[in-house]
């Protein structure tokens, strides 16, 4: 008896699982499954400019080195097409071959002479004669390989059928890698076009599959020493990759999908291409600021996605400032409950930040957070007493300011020892920024305490308090290392440098003002260096630049030792953007600094790397980035001829935002499903099984040995909690 | 205008807005414009606004403290269009005992709806709340516009119908749609369809072919935003020349034709006879009664080198004066435009050449000394909008949107009559450094900046006032689902939209 009671219940199970699942089928395809994200108060105003005080923030603008605001107010400038300086010109060119996609066809691009008016940007249409940007040559990779052979014998790609063949050591990250640039390169909603795939003249073979060897042992994650060097083959049918470690192979991949173009017809063509490719950076970094402004998780994956896309393998985070502390401490919970914009939707969890470092993982880039002490240190303040320095006024009175972290007590160091122990068991790599920049010395002047301090420990020059400061510091990092696997390095500002604080032999100095001459006083003192004076790319002006991070004209007169001179950083500072424009802001002008650090030294000419990064644009566009524009009018080719939205284009998701307004109708409609299926549950049992099931119940509780008694609380338990089991899963379905 | 939720003048006591019995009740005259608009901000009011800690337990509000509803009273039956003379006053009075918003015309209602939906915010105990508020509203100048440039770069049509809910939500009543120029023609002609497929970059994915420029001016229409189309001649021409080969004016170097060509040649008759067809098709597609003709930066290089020109100059006594033959060809394409009854808007380079113009015509200022150029303008009886100060285009670092908002557009010494004929302004996002991946983020909130100078009155210049509130309309901006870049700096919205790639 029981056990048809409990066959009626397993056989209704059946039935609701299978009315959940298709009612969450239903309730999404309604509507695009877009949950409401969090939202709140209308009044922002008040909170904005936090941290914004006289003595800490001495002014962001010193990271300045000459904001150029070249705003003149004069169209005829740049719109007037009709004076073209000395263009020996033909007559108007043949419509074939179109050399947007025949790499075999003669360069049509013609560049003016006239730098001082035109620069980059002039150049001539194919079709008719005007100014706009250089035509984009698809399948031409960046950043440029270290030695590139291509020919123009080309070979159809199966984009139905590509697939990836690994011999030698196999890493899973691989086959995920591969995956992407597949979606990157052909789409996510390709069945929509039209697919049919045929030979055209000229081609023989037809690429199916890509093979991969990998020599070393795989590595976890990504470190500052890893190997990112590859061969890469595409040789009739079959394209090879052979990399030491799998970062090399990851490179690869990368190059290999930039390698495939699309011919007019839509088809995927590769041409035969031998290549052999190392970097000539270790450290190639993008630097994201998430206090100014925050950015959501998603804004930062786009980013990680992006600097795969241009090799770059360090993504500097800048996670807490004077504005806000979104870092969610465990240790130090206040910190985050006062220091965070909003301690429920500002906040990156140590989930949150766990998976970001695993998007960052798998595209073999390092994430290296940035703690900046002492100053910079504001909005740690709310959350821990007597943490920071108060300033004193003239007449020896506290002004109710605070500047940077107060050196003279002892408890400060416990607690940033502390702080930074769980800090490094966050984030897994062996390296930490300790920043150390723009420490303004006024307010530890003011301060009677600091005064005593150094008078009793005989010190007269104030910068030797933040000599003692550091000192403090690096040694806990040092001993927080000894209790990690992959040890402890460090990352200053080269503030630190320069006030002369003992620095390990392995720690690097990050050069941020001033040219390449302060990078060779890092190296003569034996320490390594990298360098991001040229690459502030919050600092903006009208029409392009691109051409200025690529030439990064403080380094080239200057000859590096390169074994100490280890890369460079790519810094957007986020006073002034924030989720809603940051990417377009990014990219693809990061790309320039990209080719500067992954190339060599040689490659430096703009007006070669322009056909090159225009096509680099346009792949990023295609694989659903938002970036934004390089140098002047123009467009992505587009060969499907058909009137429809690219699918991975970003209209399209603008198009679902449209629609996401109706997202909380939606759920509401779920609700309302799972209400009545519940409904239908209890009204069968009862209906139905009410006889047999209840007499059986009622028997058992009345006059039922224990076991009996207990097998009825087990079932009864047992099945309720799959029904609630089976309901989270149709919502997480959902 | 950007209305303030919480200033302390205002607030006597606030009353809350229910989702379920909350409605919008038309008392005066109704039209398809009215319904949508309650469709609209009906959502806007409650789907964008979501409880967002889900925890916390509402009371019941008892119903005098709740408003149960907004009676809109249009005075006047709906005119189909919005135009340049349309009515945007609108009273707006919230009391306890319920909500009324009274207009002469649907477009004055329009504007006081979207105020409402300002006024409106999420209180700390959960609740949507509006303050007991007393507002008579109308716009400083009747042309409040915003210029798309989509030749430089295509913009989707999304990113346009986005761009025009941005405009209602900052109370801009003129699309300004630089439709084409040099470097593309993406407006699919009914006529003369070779035009879009020799001209646009792409003749299939990057066009507007007539069912979404009528798609847009509906939209458009809706919001109470007028459509002005800018076809720009004899200059800015370029791609125009692909399908229509005997327009543009082959230039010479060396006695020969060198391959190039200039701006439209205005010495031969084919060139009217296309003219009118033209201009006679884009007065019935576009359902303004403006239309801008351009006329600006005119290369006289290429028609000095063209020996048929430098006949015609001798035969009609030019001399060597070129802008002679400029003038020559804007009467004449005047005289077509109003042969079929639409109205005009240059640039102001045709009057600094000596046009003659219709009383009618409205004089576009974009160039430098703009003072003085509209003193000039509205001294020979013409109505003119400014835009020189409003080059979005032009970015530096840091805020940006305080200078745009501080310009005084009257600033000139002139008669009172000649400063009424300053009838508004433009603010002007050329497209060679933006394309649909960030217009928008370029384009709000520092338009929001120029939208506040053109509605509210003179007087109104405090800037603490106006960056709060600023402030406060970029991230109910975001919130609309506009992704509107920070306008100040350091800070956060309560809630952060994102769009974008995966």
């Amino acid at each position: 008896m029981l056990l048809s009671f409990e066959c009626d219940i397993l056989r209704f199970i059946a039935i609701i699982w299978f009315i959940l699942k298709h009612a969450a089928c239903f309730a999404s395809g309604l509507h695009s499954s877009n949950i409401s994200l969090p939202l709140g108060q209308s009044q922002a105003a008040g909170s904005r400019v936090r941290g914004r005080y006289d003595s800490v923030n001495k002014d962001n603008d010193l990271r300045v080195s000459s904001p150029s605001v070249n705003a003149h107010n004069n169209r005829a400038d740049f719109r007037n097409v009709y004076h073209a300086p000395n263009v020996t010109s033909t007559t108007v060119l043949p419509p074939t071959p179109n050399p947007l996609v025949d790499p075999s066809a003669k360069e049509q691009v013609m560049w003016f002479d006239d730098s001082l008016t035109y620069g980059l940007n002039a150049t001539y249409d194919y079709r008719f004669k005007l100014r706009r940007a250089p035509l984009p040559r698809m399948g031409s990779p960046w950043p440029l390989p270290q030695s590139y052979v291509t020919s123009n014998i080309s070979h159809l790609v199966n984009s139905k059928s590509l697939s990836l063949t690994v011999t030698g050591h196999s890493c899973p990250i691989l086959h995920g890698y591969f995956e992407r640039i597949k979606r990157n390169m052909f789409g996510k909603c390709e069945q929509s076009g039209e697919t049919e795939f045929y030979q055209s003249p000229g081609t023989d073979a037809v690429l199916h599959s890509l093979s991969i060897t990998v020599l070393k042992k795989c590595s976890r994650y990504p470190y500052l020493e890893m190997d990112e060097s590859y061969d890469l083959v595409v040789k009739s049918s079959s394209a090879t990759i052979i990399s030491k470690e799998v970062w090399g192979a990851l490179r690869g991949m990368e190059t290999f999908s930039q390698l495939i173009y699309q011919d007019r017809n839509g088809q995927y063509l590769i041409n035969e291409t031998v290549i052999q490719d190392f970097p000539r950076f270790k450290h190639r970094g993008l630097l994201l600021d998430t206090s100014r402004h925050y950015l959501r998780k998603e804004v930062i994956i786009d980013n990680l996605e992006a600097m795969a896309q241009n090799k770059l393998n360090v993504f500097h985070w800048h996670i807490v400032d004077d504005q806000s502390f979104p870092y969610e401490s465990k240790v130090f919970p206040l910190l985050t409950k006062l220091g965070a914009y909003d301690t429920q939707t500002h906040v990156y969890t140590h989930e949150d930040i766990e998976e970001i470092i695993e998007e960052a993982r798998v595209r073999g880039i390092r994430v290296i957070p940035e703690f900046d002490t002492p100053g910079h240190t504001f909005s740690w303040g709310y959350g821990q007493r007597h943490l920071l320095t108060p300033c004193y006024d003239y007449y020896g009175k506290p002004n109710g300011k605070y500047g940077p972290v107060n050196p003279t007590l002892k408890k400060n160091y416990r607690f940033l020892k502390a702080l930074f122990q769980e800090v490094m068991s966050v984030f897994k790599d062996q390296y930490i920024h300790l920043g150390g920049d723009e420490v303004p010395f006024d307010c530890w002047l003011s301060n009677p305490f600091i005064k005593k301090f150094m008078s009793r420990n005989k010190v007269t020059d104030i910068r030797k308090v933040l000599n003692l400061y550091e000192r403090e510091l690096l040694k806990s990092i040092v001993e927080i290392g000894r209790n990690r696997k992959m040890g402890s390095g460090y990352i200053v500002w080269q503030e630190v440098f320069d006030n002369e604080v003992k620095l390990n032999p392995d720690a690097i100095v990050q050069v941020w003002s001033g040219d390449a001459y302060n990078v060779e006083r890092v190296i003569n003192a034996g320490l390594k260096a990298i360098f991001s004076t040229c690459w502030y790319l919050d600092y903006i002006s009208y029409g392009q630049d691109w051409d200025k991070y690529y030439r990064c004209d403080q380094l080239s007169y200057r000859k590096l030792n390169e074994s100490l001179f280890i890369g460079g950083e790519v810094c957007m500072w986020a006073e002034f953007v924030d989720n809603e424009g940051i990417t377009p802001r990014i990219w693809p002008r990061a790309s320039a600094a990209a080719e500067r650090l992954w190339s060599n030294q040689r490659v430096t000419n703009v007006h070669k790397a322009a056909p090159r990064i225009e096509a680099h644009r346009c792949r990023m566009l295609k694989s659903g980035l938002k970036v934004g524009v390089l140098s002047g009018p123009g467009y992505c080719p587009e060969y499907k001829h058909k009137r429809t939205m690219p699918c991975n284009d970003q209209t399209a998701n603008n198009k679902e935002r449209l629609n996401g307004m109706q997202s909380s109708s939606s759920i509401i409609i779920f609700l309302i499903i799972v209400i009545i299926v519940l409904l239908f549950i209890i009204i069968l049992t009862v209906v139905l099984a009410q006889k047999r099931v209840i007499s059986t119940i009622v028997h058992v509780v009345i006059g039922g040995t224990v076991q009996r008694k207990l097998i009825l609380v087990f079932v009864l338990f047992s099945s309720s909690w799959f029904i609630w089991w089976l309901i989270r899963q149709a919502w997480i379905y959902h | 205008m950007l209305s303030m939720a919480s200033s302390p003048l205002l607030v006597v006591v606030t009353v809350v807005v229910l989702r379920n019995t909350f409605q919008f009740r038309a008392s005066g005259s109704t039209c398809d414009i009215l319904y949508e608009a309650f469709d609209r901000y009906y959502r806007i009011v409650f789907d964008k606004f979501t409880v967002r800690r889900g925890k916390k337990r509402l009371q019941f509000v008892p119903a005098a403290k709740r408003l149960s509803s907004l009676d809109v009273a249009v005075q006047n039956p709906c005119e189909r269009y919005p135009s340049l003379e349309m009515d945007e006053s609108y009273d707006l009075s919230v009391s306890q005992s319920g909500a009324t918003l009274t207009a002469p015309a649907i477009w004055g209602a329009l504007r006081g709806l979207e105020t409402f939906s300002q006024l409106i915010y999420f209180s700390s105990d959960g609740y949507l709340q509006i303050n007991l508020t007393e507002i008579s509203d109308q716009p400083r100048f009747r042309w409040r516009g915003i210029l798309l440039d989509t030749s430089r770069h295509f913009l989707p049509k999304e990113i346009i119908y986005q761009n025009l809910d941005a405009m209602a939500f900052n109370k801009i009543n003129v699309f300004h749609w630089h439709i084409v120029d040099d470097n593309s023609f993406p407006y699919q002609s009914r006529d003369f369809p070779e035009m879009s497929i020799k001209g646009a970059y792409d003749p299939y994915t990057h066009v507007y072919t007539q069912g979404d420029v009528s798609d847009v001016i509906e939209y458009a229409r809706l919001r109470g935003i007028r459509v002005t189309a800018e076809f720009d001649t004899p200059g800015h021409s370029q791609s125009w020349g692909n399908a229509i080969t005997y327009l543009l004016t082959k230039c010479y170097s060396g006695g020969h034709f060198n391959g190039n060509y200039g701006p439209i040649d205005p010495t031969v008759s084919t060139t009217y006879q296309f003219l009118d067809s033209f201009i006679k098709e884009l007065s019935e597609v576009f359902k303004d009664h403006y239309l801008h003709l351009g006329g600006d930066e005119v290369s006289f290089d290429c028609w000095k080198s063209n020996p048929n020109i430098t006949d015609f100059m001798k035969k009609m006594g030019f001399g060597s004066d070129y802008s002679k033959l400029e003038n020559h060809y804007m009467a004449k394409l005047l005289e077509i435009v109003d042969r079929h009854k639409t109205g005009a808007v240059v640039w102001q380079d045709v009057i600094d050449n000596g046009v003659q113009l219709h009383p009618d015509t409205v004089v576009e200022i974009w160039r430098d000394k703009e003072q003085a150029e509209l003193a000039k303008v509205t001294a020979s009886g013409l109505r003119a909008i400014l835009s020189s100060p409003w080059y979005l285009d032009y970015i530096g670092y840091g805020e940006q949107w305080e200078s745009y908002y501080k310009y005084e557009p009257i600033n000139f010494n002139g008669t009172d009559a000649q400063k009424a004929l300053v009838i508004g302004g433009e603010a002007c996002l050329w497209a060679e450094y933006v394309d649909s991946t960030n217009v928008i983020s370029r384009l709000w909130p520092r338009a929001s900046a120029v939208a506040e100078r053109l509605w509210s009155p003179k007087t109104v210049t405090d800037m603490n006032s106006a960056s709060s509130r600023i402030e406060e309309h970029r991230c109910r901006m975001v919130r609309r689902g506009i992704n509107a870049e920070p306008a100040i700096g350091p800070g956060f919205c309560p809630y952060e939209a994102y769009s974008g790639g995966e």
